[in-house]
């Protein structure tokens, strides 16, 4: 019964690292989009290893941690807001932001 | 067939209830019950800042507890879920579990009573839109949480230490 135990705890084990490894390598990069508020001004949306990233806006860099759900991208601020994007196609993020518009993420590096 | 005590007399349990109180059934109930907290803790605990705004979108909780109960809620989750998991202080795991679905199950119909557009945060911060649906789905698996309190006798990690200690 108590290697039953272990075997079961060891499995939730397993399943709470499959869970915490979420996010894959193949979406690690620098995207770019045109600000829709302000044409010409660009967006950055560094994805960097284990799910660490940042934000960069009008100068300004707001670090993220992003994960990947399914055909979704998860950005999160650790004030609390919660953002998620769709991946549209290799290379390409579509990410809505209440009042600020659409954002088009391109791959460049 | 029970006995009675009385010779010659049996009593018959009706089919229902002894189908209900398996300790199978209730065994399956556990685990289930168990690992959904053991899930649903994860992000909770990953995420802290984002369950307390989940929180404090049900605005039910005093501004001053609502970190608070962001970061001690999730870890009680989790523990209470491997506790039910592993079979260990089942019954306090399972009626520690029971008050936090009976708490969550109130907040849940107070919001929809009060038509508050938020999701649940059961899971994710971005989860599913708060329903009637989501009441019934928390409202069954408080019925689950009882019914472990109440009649979980398999597999208990604690009954076979008991046994050993006594057999030393």
């Amino acid at each position: 019964m108590l290697r039953s135990a272990l075997i079961i705890l060891f499995m939730l084990l397993l399943g709470s690292a499959a869970y915490s490894c979420g996010q894959g390598p193949d979406l690690q990069g620098r995207y770019e989009a045109v600000n829709p508020q302000h044409q010409g001004n660009v967006v950055v949306l560094a994805l960097r290893s284990a799910g660490k990233g940042s934000w960069t806006i009008e100068g300004e860099e707001v670090p993220i941690r992003w994960e990947r759900r399914n055909q979704e991208i998860w950005l999160h601020h650790k004030g609390g807001a919660v953002i998620a994007g769709k991946l549209v196609e290799a290379g390409r993020i579509d990410v809505e932001l209440p009042g600020l518009g659409r954002f088009l993420f391109l791959r460049k590096q | 067939m029970e006995k009675t005590g009385i010779p010659g007399k049996a009593v018959k349990r009706p089919v229902l209830r002894k189908a209900m109180t398996h300790p199978y059934l209730v065994l399956a109930f556990r685990i289930y019950i168990g690992s959904l907290f053991v899930y649903a803790s994860m992000y909770k605990i990953n995420y802290a800042s984002e369950f307390a705004e989940t929180i404090a979108s049900y605005q039910l909780v005093p501004y001053w507890a609502v970190n608070l109960l962001a970061l001690v809620m999730p870890w009680m989750e989790l523990i209470c879920g491997l506790f039910l998991v592993i079979g260990f202080r089942t019954k306090s795991a399972a009626a520690t579990i029971a008050g936090l679905l009976a708490l969550f199950s109130a907040a849940v119909a107070i919001s929809l009573f009060r038509d508050l557009p938020i999701g649940c945060g059961c899971f994710h911060a971005l989860g599913e839109q708060m329903s009637w649906k989501t009441l019934l789905r928390d409202l069954v698996w408080l019925g689950m949480a009882v019914h472990v309190y109440l009649f979980d006798s398999a597999l208990q990690v604690e009954k076979r230490f008991a046994l050993a200690i006594r057999d030393i």
